[in-house]
Order: structure tokens, then C-alpha cells, then sequence
């Protein structure tokens, strides 16, 4: 036939196949986009900085100011500290709070926010060098949100949540399983960070800087919190769970102590979106005097105002400015009557200052509560009095350790002085109250609700906190069978305690 | 790709030097019309040697001086030709007969040309002069209602409307369900189909069917429509032509006459004039509590203009420069809103050069196209120009083509604060306002130009908003064909495209009179910001991208006869190479007081990256690539020239799946027997043509998001849907599969590290194509010698592994994961009928087609059945959206309504009269067309032809949101209707319980008002009804007639003895001149659609303007 003699051409025709199929590199070359930067390429350091700023953000509030847009402000309105002041309405999620009834969709931006702050953590437990800080770190910050999220909506997903590739409507955990689970997640952590070694990695840790001793202390003090939380309702406060878990802790680097408080601080500088969390959102313009909305919305709740006024505490200059001629006003929340008090210098230090996310303060307040309830040996007027001393040292007043001591000494009030009271763990817990004031008021929402402790509402009062969160709109669109096994698809829910809960 | 084609070249100029030496006869096989006559076979007479020419009728056979060449193809009488010597370049002219449909030659995938008759699935062409007869701009809209299954979609009446293009139906819930466009062989972006040059086109095949189309591989599971351009023929000819058009609104709203201003003003009072110490104007009339005429407002709920409570001679409607109130009577202007709108006038010129010998020919063509729309100051204009060549040399012929073109569009942008279209803004413009009044907005004193508290003077938006596109398009091809023997050739071709936009757009800043900011403090602020009452900052965008695509194919095509055995067989490879770069800038000042002027630039001004002074700018640049490969063959074997089975396969490699998904296949196979040929029953009956046929195929489609949206000022001209609020460039699917990650809130902050965040999207592992079956039957029918001429297919497709974004649990971490589910169910008939002609009688000729096609597309499930996830959202508004729904048509129409009774009585309070909203959304129906109907008539008389196309679609739902906006304004009908207090009609009481609850019908309970008195109009319409989309929702039924065209030829004996002027043709064209549609669709055109180019078909807006007519007079002359 005459196409043999067209061998030439066929064998051609075939190297014109080849270069074509030459081009196959080509299509590998464009797996990434160029616009940004695929996770593939990144490696845990890359997303740890950024994990740590947002969960500190979560907890402060966004630096965006508008009304109500800090995650916990529901708390912080209702356990006294801020509340609107005259010449703003509330609407939405901001009127919800002053009548006590948080919506469905008022969660959605908690839940969406703290769920992938955890995806974030995954990632950088999945992809950090192996001997470095950094996944036993991702591991204490992953329980202690997973903590937060159960705290405020009891039964959540867990062990299946976070790993979309796994499941993208993750079932339900019992809240007291997640809780077991969390102190074994925390001592598994402990474990890592303690075989830990120094690496590159450390510069993306905007908390210790890579520092081990920090860490463990920061691990011990969320398993305290974790512990204590559920007692004395759960677990009673000598069962051998709770000694058998705090038994070593003096060996693995103790608690947080003294000027150690947890901070995180990505390099926050006074200018558009960079500033610190709480001052983006409480605080002032860049380069300026101007409040921000919020900063004008809210002032001085007179349930804290009336406390820190009655007990003479050096501390109310610090907490909020005077309102007019040197006298502190405040609104009761919901009823904002006066111009009330606005933020003051031991809030707003600075729109550089790094962000609070857990006191040394409030470690010792666990500390003297876990000693006076038996969970551990120690002195508990000692741990108390330096609850107050490191809150006065944080404000900013000056000789704090001295300053602190004579206020408590010099104080007949039993919410004051441990010595006059009749009620060690109210003392305890009022003055954990007061020292949290502005910087954490989801804390002081679950003290409440675990001990009713601090007692600012009068038994059998019409307006009480609820006692959980409703779960997110999302969920029942989105995830209604698993929410739906939940049985918690009415307003009602919110009366529900947790497991926990008094 | 370069190295490529260079490579290629050399080695078939090798070739070519190889090869010359055989002695062969080689020639082209051309009708008495100097046609070529594709696929004609060459025989020599007694001998077994055949060859087969190919589709331009070239064909080279080795013969000897003495034989005989036996010259047969269906449709000609067969030639006997003796061989004199070896010759080459030789002419065989042939006689046709009168030919019946399926002897129609047609382009088929890749540009192979074939004889419809061989083939076992639809196809259609439609030629250069059915395409132009209505002198159309876009050679999409000379498409509409004249081929069955072809569903061409108008977005708007902007100067330079979207089209989309859809072949039977939807077949992807989130993909592209548009027709792949080929021209010249060569795969383009759909977004050039609008710039081609209408009169440089040969014609347009339509591929319908993935069946047709499965040789283009993955983007062909829509069909295809390939477009080829004309090419040189005959002794040189100069064609110019001449249009003029002239372009007027044809159907607007009717609007209400009765009433005047007012929009819920408090009781207070309005200076007369502002701030001086005239007498006070209040709101609301004191003694009677009924509202007065409000002269700054946008909503006519106020006083009856026969009514005596206003200054019965005039209103103030701004302040002259002088600082003198400028008054208008106090009464409505009838049409002072709809005689905004001008005449728009278009004017092209197309000069074209043909010329044609045997070594080859030359086309070139240019032309110039402006265009006024319709909307003052809205211009269009096209520019191009179009070089083909072809060449012949032996054995070896070369085509190829260069066009390019620059398409501009200068139109109204949107107006400050809501970035609202100029059809908004004239809608809520008073009914005493005579707007052409006001058309110097210089007259007045501040630079607003119109007291209107809420929306601009539309004179003041075409003057101080534009929004400009201007797009440069490259698009060339080069086809090289080598003869090896008689029967095996080789072709390659390669086609590069390239595209760049530019598209700016601003809106000037304006400080509003202080006495307007002044008039109710905290009731009339301006600007977005509530600080800042009085201003309204300079805004500016700018979006720039350029795309290009570069394509190469190679393959060998084998054609040859044995027995009675015809083989004709295609084997080769394709390579695709795509890129994208796109830039926006945009400078929005929102903050600050006064800031708009620091600076306010005249005109479109570049806007560069944020700085210190101006950080509200905005900046981003995306850039894209994608790269794809393909095998193919395809074989036809026909036997007896009867029966005929062809089968094709692809495999494509694509660079944006995984690399373990990336190769997929594409197998198809069909089979048609002309049976009219063999049963010798037939030849006795009327039946003159019977053809049967029946095939399979499966393609796929990765439709993974393919645009990436850029803007944010609603810059319509950028090149999107009308109502976009951004433009958008190609990403072809690129880096889809791997999300990336965005840098932390505030990251870096000060000098601190970067630090990142996952993206809240992911993507299943091991991504998947969509995949379609499509099954696809059909006959074809001649009678009476082929004067009737009848088609029929039926088409069921299944599409599998829908890759659909779903929105998951936040618990999971993520918001959307895309991963593939879902089943969608695409079947239709199409009916075909050509009566050529009807009726003939002594110079008389009536011929008349028309088409049917049914279509209906379904989804059967989204997420496996998961009833969570059955719906997918397109987009809602206050009154409803659009929706994938499992078990329904595809799209669907949801829209919110009141609650109603079982009967579909609103049910009404019995105390208030209101009905109240039901929050969950009501099923109102499919927004996709379910029946098209076709017919288009042409008669003709000696030189005279009158042509017309009528055009009947049905079976679908409309949201016409923008009947919304007429009656929130109170400017519609309807609205003044119901002004004073009255009972809903056929509403009912629940006079049972909740549970338990028993309807009677109302008629003593009338709607009383939050406003007190007679105000209830205003509460009605705009708090109670605005909300509700369902009394929006009509059919969408319409009949059109599109097109009308009555031309004459010239008689030959005017043009006398001249050797210059060949022929003259002068035409007069109506375009849209008649739209009938059900009376409860009182809004607009239901063929718009909100978004032209994505899924969301079935809803219209204020951003489309109101329907429009065109009438043109072309004049076309050939010279030599």
C-alpha cells in the first residue's frame, strides 16, 4: 500500500504526539494558584501566629467597631461590667441581650468563629516539625476553645468536628464526655510539650515565644480550669480523679504565677485594623482621642460600679473614667438613664498592648478556690490575696502587691476580706468577679452559673441570665439531624443548665 | 505550542519535496457555480482505484494518460472525464441536482465538513443571509426562534446586551450550561460571539447534541456552535453596505397621574422657600391629618393633583443659579418620565473584498458599527476588521484568518449610595416632573441638580456617572493540509485568541445644598455615612484583564472506498493552552467630612494602589492558567452509501483536576440509514427522502467556578450581568481544586510576621468531571420531492456527579465544600419544517419553515437525597430567588407571600385587615422556557423578498422584581388604586382557631394604618406589600415578532451597461416591532434576565431598560 512508503510520516505524525504529550509537565505546573498561598505550602508556623491572634480576638472582640461584635459581650453585659449607655438604642443581638434572650442566629458568628480557630489548630498539629512547641501548644489552645464552645452550648461536635473531610455535619459529643476527654487532650499536650525542643518555630508563638516552662504552666492552669469547673457539682472536690490529675503538676511546671499572664501580641500598632483587639473594639480611633462606637455605646454597668464604689476599691479609676465632675455613674443594663462612665486606663492601656487572654490573676483565684475546696494543698488566703495583687498589678496601679494588700486588710466587707467572711468560696469568687472586670467575662458567666457566685441577682429575680446559648441557625439548616437529636430546638432550651451547672 | 507548529511546518515542507516526484492527477471538483463539491468520489473507470476529494472538493488520484475518472457525489449528475496527461490544478466542473436536506454539506466537530446525510444526529445550519436579514449588530440575536432546541436569551436593551446561548436546556446545577462557540475550527471565548462582524459569516452550524459535539471533548457536553467565515471565492468583488437604525422604547409601565409627593413626613413643617421666612408648607395637613404634597420626595403618596391643599399653581423643584426658586405646575406631565428615553440612532458600514482563482483566495473585510442607546449618552461602537486567505499548491493547501476588532461601550454608570441604574432613578422621579425640563442640570445651583431627597436627577447620572468598556480582540487561525495519498491527509491547525479589557468607571462627588440636609434633621442625611449630611464623596474604579488562548490540533483523515464499503476515519491530538490576567483598582471615599473634595478628577481616572492620603483605595490583581490536551478518533463506515455507523472517542487531560482525576473519555457512537434509498416501496409514494437515526454519547463538564469577580461599584459596561455589581474575568476552572489560604485579620501587623488562615471553602479529594448521557433519536422526511421537508429528534440526557459547592456545618470548620452530587434529567423533542417552497407561481415564491422544541430539564437529586441539602440558592431578594431544587424543573422560582388559605385567599386579621408574610418562600414554578415555536415566512415577487420571524416561548415563570419598585414608589397603577382605606379582594378571616381554623370571606374589615387617616396607601405599599414577592411572579409567555425585513434587488437593466456597479440591494428592517404577552405581565420584556451569562435565568430588574423596537434601512451595492 501506498502509506508504507509513508513510514517517514506516520513516524512523524507519532513525534507529533509525543511533543504533545511532552506538555504533560505543563499540566502539573498548575495545581497552585498564584494569587495566594495554597495550604499545601504552608507548614504549622505559618498558621500558628495567626491561630493565637484569632482566638484572643474571638475572645476580646473584632477590630471592626460596630455594636455588640465581641463574641462573649452577651457575658460581659450580663454579669454586670458594661452596659449601653444613654443616647443608643439597642437593636438586634444588642437588644436580645438586655431582655435575656439571645436568638438562634445570634450564635452563628461564635460558633463559625471558634470551630475554624480549632480547623486552624488541627492544621498546625497535623503539619509543625515534630519536635517542636508547636503541636503540644495547638493542643492546650484546642481544648481550652473546645471548652469555651461546650461551656456556652453544652453537647457540641467534637470528635468529629473540625476535619471537613471527614464529615461536613459532624455528630453531637456529650458535653461531660468532650469535658474527660479535654483533661486527657491536656495531659497528652503536656506530655508533648515537656519532650518539646527549641526550633525556628518558636518565632510564630506571639504568647511564650516558645517558652516550655510557660506552656506547661499555661496547660496546668486550663486543666485546673477544666477540673474545677465541675466541681463541686460533678466531681466532688477530693475524688481521686481530680488529686490523681493535679498530683504532678508542681513537677510539670506548676501554675500560672506571678506577672505570667497569657498575652498575645502579633506586633499590634495604632493604626487602621492594627490595633489591639479589645482597644479596636472598645477603644479609640488611630491617632486620636475619638471613641470608637462602642467605646461611646457602652459605659459602666452599675452592678460592678455600685460594687467597686461600696467597697472603696482603688481600682474603679482604672476600670472606667469618671462620667462628670469626678463622680462614676452607671446604667443598669438595659436601662441607660445617665451618661454613664466610660472604659478607663486599666482597660484601655494602650492600642499597642498585647492582648489579654488569661490572667496570672485569675490562675490564682483557681488556685485559692481548688485549695479551699480540697482539690489541692496550699494556702488559700496567700493564693487569694495574689489573685488581687497581680489584678492590681495588670490595671497598672502603682506598688500593686502593697497597694492590693491594704485594700484587702483595710476592707471590712466580706467580699473583700477573706478574713471577715463567713464564705470563703463567695469571697473567692466576688473578687475573681471584680479582677475580671472587662477582660473576661465568660469566665465569670460560668463561675456564676457553676456556684452563683458572684450573687448579683436576686433569687427568683423576672430577668436571669440564660443558661446556655440556643445552637446557631446554621446548625438547623445546615446539620439538623445531629442538632435535632439534641432536642434543644426552642427558646425554652435556655433554661437547660449544663452538666455542670448548679 | 510555537515549537510546535514550527516542527509541524518543516516537516511537512519535508514532505512535500518527497512526495513530488509521483506523478498524479490532482484537482478540484466544482459545481457549474463554481461551488466545490465536498467528499465527491473519483474513479477510474474499470479499475478498483478510487479517491475521495475532500471537503473543498480537492482530490488527488494516480492515474494514467487514457483513463477514464468517474466523477460521482450525491446531489450532482456523474462525470466521465478522460485523463489527457499528469496535470495538477485541474477543474472538473459538475452539474447539481435539485438537492434535498440531508445533501446539504455542514460543518461537523473540528471543522470537518461532511454531508449531513451520512450523519446520525442533528444538525443544522444557518447561512449568511438568513443570519443578517435583520441587519442584526450581535450575530447571536440573528439566531433567535430560527433553529429548534436553540434557546437564545437577550439580557437587556443596553447598547451592548449580554446573550446567552443555550442548546436543550440545562444540564449542570452550577456549571456553565452555555454553547461552546468555534470559530474557524478554533474554540473562542464566549465572550467574543458579540464582536464578530455578523456579515463576515459563511454560516453557523448548530451541534445541538453532545452526540454531534463529543469530538470537542469536555466543553462540549452544551453543544457547539461553530461559525465559519467567509472565505475568497469567485472574480475580485467589492460588497459595501450601509445600515441605519433607529431604536425607541416600545412598551413602558403605565404609571399613575393621580397623585403627588409624600413619603411619611412627620407633621412638621417645610419652609417656603427654604430658609427664608416664607410661609411654612407642612407635611401633613393640620386640620384635615392628611399628608400634603412633599416636593423633595421620591413617593407619590401624597395629595390628589386635583385636590386644592397645595399651592394649586406650583411647586419648587431647586434653585437657579441667581439663588431663584425654579417652580413646575402643579400637576402630573403625561410620559415626563418615559420621554427621558431617546431615540436611539446606529449606523454601520461594511466594505468586504473577495477574490478567488485555482491557487487559492482572498477575503478581507472591514467595518464600523456605532450605536446610540436608547438611555442619553449611552454610546456603543465596533471597529474591526477580518483577513482571510486560502491557498492551494498540488497536494498541499493552507487556510487561515486574522481578525480584530475594538468594541466600545460609554454608558450611564449607577448612582451614589445604593448604586442604582438610571431606569431606577427615573421611575422615582414625581409625576409633575417633566423631566426633559431639567436636562441642564446647570441651571440650578447646587450640583444635584434636582430636589429629590432620595435619588438623582437622571440627567445629573448620564452627565456625572459613566462607565466605559473597551475591549480589543484578537482572534487567528492557520490550517496547513497535506495530501499523502489520494485518501490519507494530514491537517494541523492552530487558532490564538486574545482579549483586553479596560473598564473604568466614576461617579463625581456633589455637595447637596445645605437647605436639603437642613430640612429635617436626622430624617434627610445624605451619603453613607450619617455624620456626614450635605456630601457625597468622588468614587472611581478601574478594571483591566487580558486573556488568551492558544489551541493547536493535528490529525489524519482517511477516506476511502472499498467494495461497497466507505470509510471515513479521523485520528489526531489537541493542546489548549488558556491565561488570564485581571486588575482592579478602586478608590471609594466613605469616611471623613469632605472628604470627596480633596479631590474630585474629571472623568474615568486611573486609581492607583491605597496610600496614606487616600487609604479607601482598593486594589487587587488575579492572574490564571489552565492547560488541557486531548486524543481523538472518529470513524464512519457507510455501506451501500445507505447505512452509515460512526463512532468517536476523546480522552482530555485537564491541569486544573487532581492529577489522579485529570484524564477522562468521551465515547460516542451512532448509526442513520437512508431508507428512502432502499426500499423500492417508497419510490412510488410521496415520500421522495426517509432517513432514520439513533445515538449515544457521553461527555463531561468540569464546572468548577469559572469567573473570578472583581469590583464593587456595579460598573454594568465592565462586562456582566446587567445588575452585577462587579465584572468578571475567566479563571477557566484554574487552581479551583486547591483553595487557598487568606493572610490573617490584620496580618502583618506593624512589623510583625504574616501569619495565615485555611480557607472556608475546601474541596472533596478527588474531584470529578459532571458526566452526561445523552440518547438522541430522530428521522428526517421529504415529500413531494423533497418540498416538505420534515425533521424530529428526541433527546434524554442524564448528568451524574454534579460538582456543587455545598454549604456544610460550621462545626466542620469550613462553609462550603465542593464536592460532586446531584442528578439533573435534560429531555426534548425538536420538530423541523421546511416548505420549500409552499407556493410558486409565475415569479411568486412563498417559503415558509418553522420550528418546536420542548425542553424540560429536572433535578433529580442535589446531595444524594440528603433533604438538607436539596436546594440550591441563586441568589435571593427580599421578594424571592431562584433555586435548584430536587425534584422540580430546573431553575425554580421560590418568592415569598402572604399567608393564604387553601383556595389561595389571603388571610387577613380581622381586627387590622393586614394579611401577614409567610416566612417560608412559595413555589412559583420553573424560570427555564419549556416550549419555543418558530416561524419564519418569506415571500417573494421578482426582486422584492419579504422575510419575517415569529417567535412564541412558553411555559415558564417570571420574578419581575422591578414591579416592586414601582409600586414601593406609588408610581404604578396600582398603587392608586387602593389610596384610601379598603378591603383586600377575596380575602378571608380565620374566624376558627389556629389548629382548627375556618376561612370566611371579608367584606367588612378594611386595611387600617400604623399612619392614621387616609395615609394607609403609603403603609400598605411599602411596609406591607413591598415584601412580598409572589403577586410579581407572571407567566413569562410571549410572542415576538422579531424580525420583518422587506428588501429589493435592484433590476439589472437600471444599473444599464456600467462595468462597475454589479448589483444593488436597499432593505427596510423591523426588529422586535410586536411583543404580545399575557396582560397580568404589565412590567417588561420577560425574555431578560438579570443575570445573562449564570443559571439564575427568571427574573428582570430595574438594571435592564424598558423593551425596545429598532427600524433600519440597509443599502448594499457590489461593484465589479
Amino acid at each position: 500500500m501506498y502509506i508504507i512508503k509513508n513510514k517517514r510520516s506516520l513516524s512523524l505524525l507519532f513525534g507529533a504526539v509525543l511533543i504533545l504529550m511532552s506538555c504533560t509537565k505543563k499540566l502539573n505546573t498548575n495545581q497552585v494558584d498564584p494569587n495566594g498561598l495554597a495550604i499545601s505550602s504552608l507548614t504549622g508556623k505559618d498558621v500558628f501566629a495567626q491561630a493565637l491572634n484569632a482566638t484572643v480576638t474571638n475572645k476580646l472582640g473584632t477590630n471592626i467597631s460596630s455594636f455588640p461584635s465581641d463574641n462573649y459581650d452577651y457575658a460581659t453585659e450580663w454579669m454586670g461590667y458594661f452596659s449601653r449607655n444613654s443616647g443608643y438604642s439597642a437593636s438586634g443581638i444588642g437588644a436580645h441581650i438586655e431582655i435575656y434572650a439571645l436568638s438562634f442566629s445570634d450564635a452563628n458568628g461564635n460558633w463559625q468563629s471558634l470551630y475554624h480557630n480549632i480547623y486552624d489548630y488541627n492544621f498546625v498539629m497535623g503539619n509543625s516539625t515534630a519536635n517542636s512547641i508547636l503541636p503540644g501548644a495547638s493542643r492546650v489552645m484546642r481544648a481550652m476553645i473546645f471548652e469555651d464552645l461546650t461551656d456556652q452550648f453544652g453537647n457540641i461536635p467534637y470528635s468529629q468536628a473540625a476535619q471537613p473531610n471527614a464529615s461536613i455535619t459532624p455528630a453531637y459529643d456529650s458535653a461531660a464526655a468532650i469535658y474527660k476527654d479535654l483533661v486527657a487532650q491536656v495531659d497528652s499536650a503536656i506530655t508533648e510539650i515537656s519532650a518539646s525542643q527549641s526550633t525556628a518555630d518558636d518565632a510564630s508563638d506571639i504568647m511564650f515565644k516558645g517558652s516550655k516552662s510557660l506552656w506547661l504552666a499555661f496547660a496546668n492552669t486550663i486543666k485546673l480550669r477544666l477540673l474545677l469547673r465541675q466541681v463541686p457539682n460533678v466531681l466532688s472536690a477530693n475524688s481521686s480523679y481530680v488529686s490523681g490529675e493535679l498530683s504532678n503538676v508542681a513537677g510539670q511546671g506548676g501554675f500560672l504565677g506571678a506577672g505570667q499572664d497569657a498575652t498575645i501580641n502579633p506586633g499590634y500598632v495604632d493604626a487602621s485594623e492594627e490595633q489591639n483587639p479589645f482597644w479596636g473594639d472598645y477603644g479609640y480611633e488611630p491617632g486620636s482621642t475619638s471613641g470608637y462606637q462602642n467605646f461611646n455605646y457602652f459605659g459602666a454597668n452599675s452592678t460592678i460600679l455600685d460594687t467597686l464604689l461600696a467597697t472603696s476599691d482603688p481600682r474603679v479609676g482604672f476600670f472606667f473614667n469618671p462620667a462628670s465632675g469626678n463622680t462614676y455613674l452607671g446604667n443598669a443594663l438595659g436601662s441607660p438613664l445617665v451618661g454613664a462612665s466610660q472604659l478607663g486606663k486599666g482597660l484601655l492601656q494602650s492600642p499597642s498592648q498585647a492582648a489579654l487572654l488569661f490572667s496570672a490573676s485569675q490562675s490564682f483565684f483557681m488556685q485559692a478556690e481548688a485549695v479551699q475546696r480540697g482539690m489541692m494543698s496550699g494556702n488559700a488566703a496567700m493564693l487569694f490575696r495574689q489573685g488581687v495583687e497581680e489584678s492590681f498589678r495588670y490595671l497598672g496601679l502603682a506598688n500593686p502587691v502593697s497597694a492590693a494588700d491594704a485594700f484587702i486588710a483595710g476592707s471590712a466587707d466580706p467580699g473583700v476580706n477573706l478574713a471577715v467572711s463567713g464564705n470563703p468560696i463567695s469571697t473567692i469568687l466576688n473578687q475573681k468577679w471584680v479582677a475580671e472586670c472587662g477582660l473576661d467575662g465568660l469566665e465569670a458567666y460560668n463561675d456564676y452559673r457553676r456556684t452563683g457566685y458572684p450573687a448579683i441577682y436576686a433569687p427568683n429575680a423576672a430577668n436571669v441570665p440564660q443558661q446556655r446559648l440556643l445552637y446557631p441557625e446554621t446548625e438547623f439548616t445546615l446539620n439538623s439531624a445531629n442538632v435535632n437529636a439534641q432536642n434543644e430546638a426552642t427558646q425554652a432550651a435556655t433554661a437547660i443548665p449544663l452538666f455542670w451547672a448548679q | 505550542m510555537r515549537k510546535l507548529l514550527l516542527l509541524l511546518s518543516i516537516w511537512l515542507g519535508g514532505l512535500a519535496v518527497a512526495t513530488a516526484q509521483t506523478k498524479e492527477v490532482t484537482g478540484k471538483v466544482t459545481d457549474n457555480a463554481g461551488a466545490p463539491v465536498p467528499y465527491a468520489t473519483i474513479q477510474i473507470k474499470g479499475s478498483k482505484v478510487t479517491s475521495i476529494a475532500d471537503a473543498d472538493g480537492n482530490f488527488a488520484i494516480r492515474a494514467a494518460a487514457g483513463d477514464i475518472l468517474v466523477i460521482t457525489s450525491s446531489g450532482v449528475t456523474k462525470r466521465e472525464v478522460p485523463v489527457q496527461n499528469a496535470v495538477s490544478g485541474w477543474n472538473i466542473v459538475v452539474t447539481r441536482v435539485s438537492q434535498n436536506l440531508s445533501e446539504v454539506v455542514v460543518t461537523t466537530a473540528l471543522g470537518i465538513r461532511r454531508q449531513a446525510r451520512d450523519l446520525g444526529y442533528a444538525t443544522t445550519q444557518i447561512k449568511t443571509a438568513q443570519l443578517n436579514q435583520a441587519a442584526v449588530v450581535n450575530p447571536a440575536t440573528g439566531l433567535a426562534a430560527k433553529v429548534s432546541g436553540v434557546d437564545i436569551r437577550l439580557a437587556d436593551n443596553g447598547v451592548n446586551p449580554q446573550v446567552k446561548v443555550t442548546f436543550r436546556g440545562s444540564r449542570s446545577i452550577e456549571g456553565d450550561n452555555a454553547a461552546l462557540v468555534v470559530v474557524d475550527g478554533v474554540p473562542v471565548d464566549q465572550t467574543y460571539l458579540p464582536n464578530i462582524n455578523p456579515a463576515d459569516i459563511q454560516d453557523v452550524t448548530v451541534l445541538k447534541g453532545s452526540n454531534a459535539a463529543a469530538l470537542y471533548g469536555m466543553a462540549a457536553s452544551n453543544g457547539v456552535m461553530v461559525i465559519s467565515t467567509k472565505k475568497g471565492k469567485g472574480k475580485f468583488s467589492l460588497n459595501y453596505s450601509n445600515t441605519v437604525s433607529v431604536e425607541s422604547i416600545s412598551y413602558f409601565p403605565p404609571f399613575q397621574s393621580e397623585y403627588s409627593g409624600y413619603g411619611g413626613e412627620p407633621t412638621g413643617a417645610w419652609p417656603n422657600p427654604p430658609g427664608g421666612a416664607g410661609s411654612l408648607i407642612y407635611y401633613v395637613n393640620p386640620y384635615t391629618g392628611l399628608p400634603n404634597t412633599v416636593p423633595f420626595e421620591n413617593e407619590d403618596y401624597g395629595n390628589a393633583y386635583n385636590s386644592n391643599d397645595f399651592r394649586p399653581d406650583s411647586i419648587p423643584i431647586g434653585i437657579n443659579a441667581n439663588g431663584q426658586w425654579i417652580f413646575v405646575p402643579y400637576k402630573a406631565v403625561p410620559n415626563g418620565r418615559k420621554d427621558f428615553f431617546q431615540k436611539g440612532i446606529g449606523d454601520q458600514n461594511k466594505l468586504s473584498a473577495s477574490m478567488a482563482n485555482s491557487w487559492g483566495g482572498l477575503y478581507i473585510s472591514g467595518e464600523h458599527t456605532t450605536k446610540q442607546g436608547v438611555v442619553p449618552k449611552d454610546t456603543y461602537s465596533r471597529t474591526g476588521g477580518r483577513i482571510n486567505g486560502n491557498l492551494n499548491f498540488g497536494r498541499f493547501s493552507a487556510s487561515g484568518g486574522v481578525s480584530y476588532n475594538n468594541t466600545t461601550t460609554d454608558i450611564a454608570g449607577n448612582s451614589y449610595n445604593q448604586y442604582r441604574p438610571v431606569y431606577f432613578d427615573v421611575l422615582n422621579q414625581l409625576p409633575s416632573t417633566d423631566l426633559k425640563s431639567v436636562k441642564n442640570t446647570n441651571l440650578f445651583q447646587n450640583d444635584q441638580g434636582f430636589v429629590n431627597a432620595y435619588f438623582p436627577n437622571p440627567w445629573w447620572q448620564v452627565n456625572n456617572s459613566r462607565a466605559k468598556n473597551s475591549t480589543n480582540q484578537l482572534v487567528s487561525n492557520l490550517q496547513l493540509n497535506y495530501k499523502l495519498t489520494g485518501w490519507l491527509s494530514i491537517t494541523a491547525r492552530g487558532g490564538y485568541s486574545r482579549s483586553s479589557t479596560s473598564a473604568p468607571a466614576y461617579i463625581d462627588s456633589i455637595n447637596f445644598p445645605a437647605f436639603l440636609a437642613n430640612l429635617s434633621p436626622g430624617t434627610f442625611q445624605w451619603g453613607t455615612d450619617s455624620y456626614n449630611p450635605g456630601s457625597q464623596a468622588y468614587e472611581s474604579e478601574d478594571i483591566k484583564d487580558h486573556y488568551w488562548d492558544a489551541n493547536g490540533d493535528a490529525f489524519l483523515t482517511f477516506n476511502k472506498e472499498v467494495n461497497q464499503f466507505k470509510f471515513t476515519v479521523l485520528a489526531g491530538g489537541n493542546y489548549r493552552e488558556r491565561s488570564s490576567y485581571g486588575y482592579w483598582a478602586s478608590n471609594q471615599v466613605t469616611e471623613g467630612p469632605y472628604l470627596g473634595q480633596n479631590f474630585i478628577p474629571s472623568g474615568y481616572t486611573k486609581v492607583a494602589a491605597p496610600t496614606a492620603a487616600n487609604p479607601d483605595a482598593a486594589y487587587a490583581i488575579y492572574t490564571y492558567k489552565r492547560y488541557d490536551q486531548s486524543v481523538y478518533a472518529d470513524a464512519t463506515v457507510g455501506y451501500d452509501n445507505w447505512v452509515f455507523l460512526h463512532g468517536s472517542f476523546r480522552n482530555d487531560w485537564t491541569s486544573i483536576l487532581d492529577p489522579h482525576d485529570r484524564s477522562f473519555s468521551y465515547p460516542s457512537v451512532d448509526a442513520s440509514a437512508v431508507l428512502s434509498d432502499k426500499i423500492e416501496a417508497l419510490k412510488a409514494s410521496p415520500v421522495s427522502f426517509l432517513k432514520v437515526r439513533i445515538g449515544y454519547a457521553g461527555t463531561g463538564n468540569v464546572s468548577l467556578d469559572g469567573y473570578k469577580t472583581m469590583g464593587v461599584m456595579g460598573n454594568i459596561a465592565a462586562g456582566t450581568a446587567a445588575g452585577g455589581f462587579s465584572a468578571q474575568i475567566p479563571n477557566y476552572g484554574a487552581y479551583a481544586i486547591y483553595p487557598i489560604t487568606t493572610t490573617g485579620a490584620g496580618f502583618p501587623y506593624g512589623s510583625g510576621p504574616t501569619s495565615y488562615t485555611q480557607s472556608l471553602t475546601a474541596v472533596q479529594t478527588g474531584l470529578k468531571p459532571e458526566h452526561t448521557q445523552s440518547l438522541e433519536t430522530g428521522f428526517e422526511l421529504g415529500l413531494f420531492k423533497n418540498r416538505i421537508n420534515l425533521e424530529a429528534t428526541y433527546y434524554n440526557q442524564v448528568s451524574n456527579n454534579q460538582t456543587i459547592p455545598l454549604q456544610t456545618s460550621q462545626a466542620s470548620g469550613i462553609s462550603t465544600f465542593v464536592t460532586n452530587a446531584g442528578k439533573v434529567n435534560n429531555s426534548g423533542i425538536e420538530l423541523d419544517l421546511h416548505l420549500t417552497p409552499l407556493i410558486r407561481v409565475s415569479g411568486f415564491r412563498f417559503d415558509l419553515d418553522a420550528n418546536f422544541a420542548y425542553q424540560n430539564s429536572k433535578v433529580i437529586n442535589i446531595a444524594g437525597g440528603s433533604a438538607l441539602l436539596d436546594q440550591i440558592n441563586y441568589g435571593t431578594t427580599s421578594l424571592g430567588g431562584i433555586y435548584a431544587i430536587a425534584g422540580k424543573a430546573y431553575p425554580q422560582i421560590l418568592a415569598t407571600d402572604f399567608y393564604r388559605d387553601p383556595q389561595g385567599h389571603i388571610i387577613v386579621n380581622g381586627t387590622t385587615g393586614l394579611p401577614s408574610q409567610n416566612p417560608n418562600p412559595v413555589d412559583m414554578g420553573n424560570a427555564n422556557y419549556k416550549y419555543f415555536f418558530g416561524i419564519t415566512p418569506r415571500f417573494s415577487y421578482k426582486g422584492v423578498t419579504l422575510s419575517a420571524v415569529f417567535d412564541y416561548r412558553g411555559g415558564a415563570k417570571i420574578l419581575n422584581e422591578e414591579g416592586n419598585v414601582f409600586d414601593f414608589a406609588g408610581a404604578s397603577t396600582s398603587d392608586a388604586a387602593n389610596r384610601q382605606a379598603f378591603i383586600i379582594p377575596n380575602s378571608v378571616i380565620n374566624v376558627g382557631t389556629a389548629s382548627k381554623p375556618s376561612y370566611v370571606n371579608n367584606t367588612n374589615v378594611p386595611v387600617t394604618s400604623a399612619n392614621g387617616g387616609n395615609s394607609s396607601a403609603l403603609y400598605w405599599w411599602t411596609d406591607v406589600y413591598s415584601e412580598i414577592g409572589a403577586p410579581y411572579v407572571t407567566s413569562a409567555a410571549f410572542i415576538k415578532l422579531r424580525e420583518i425585513a422587506l428588501s429589493y434587488e435592484l433590476p439589472k437593466q437600471w444599473l444599464g451597461t456600467q462595468p462597475v456597479i454589479r448589483d444593488v440591494n436597499v432593505s427596510l428592517i423591523g426588529r422586535n416591532l410586536f411583543m404580545w404577552k399575557p396582560k397580568t405581565n404589565i412590567w417588561s420584556d420577560p425574555e431578560f434576565s438579570t443575570n445573562a451569562t449564570g443559571n439564575a435565568v427568571g427574573y428582570t430588574t430595574e438594571f435592564q431598560t424598558p423593551p425596545t423596537r429598532i427600524l433600519s434601512a440597509t443599502i448594499s451595492a457590489t461593484i465589479f
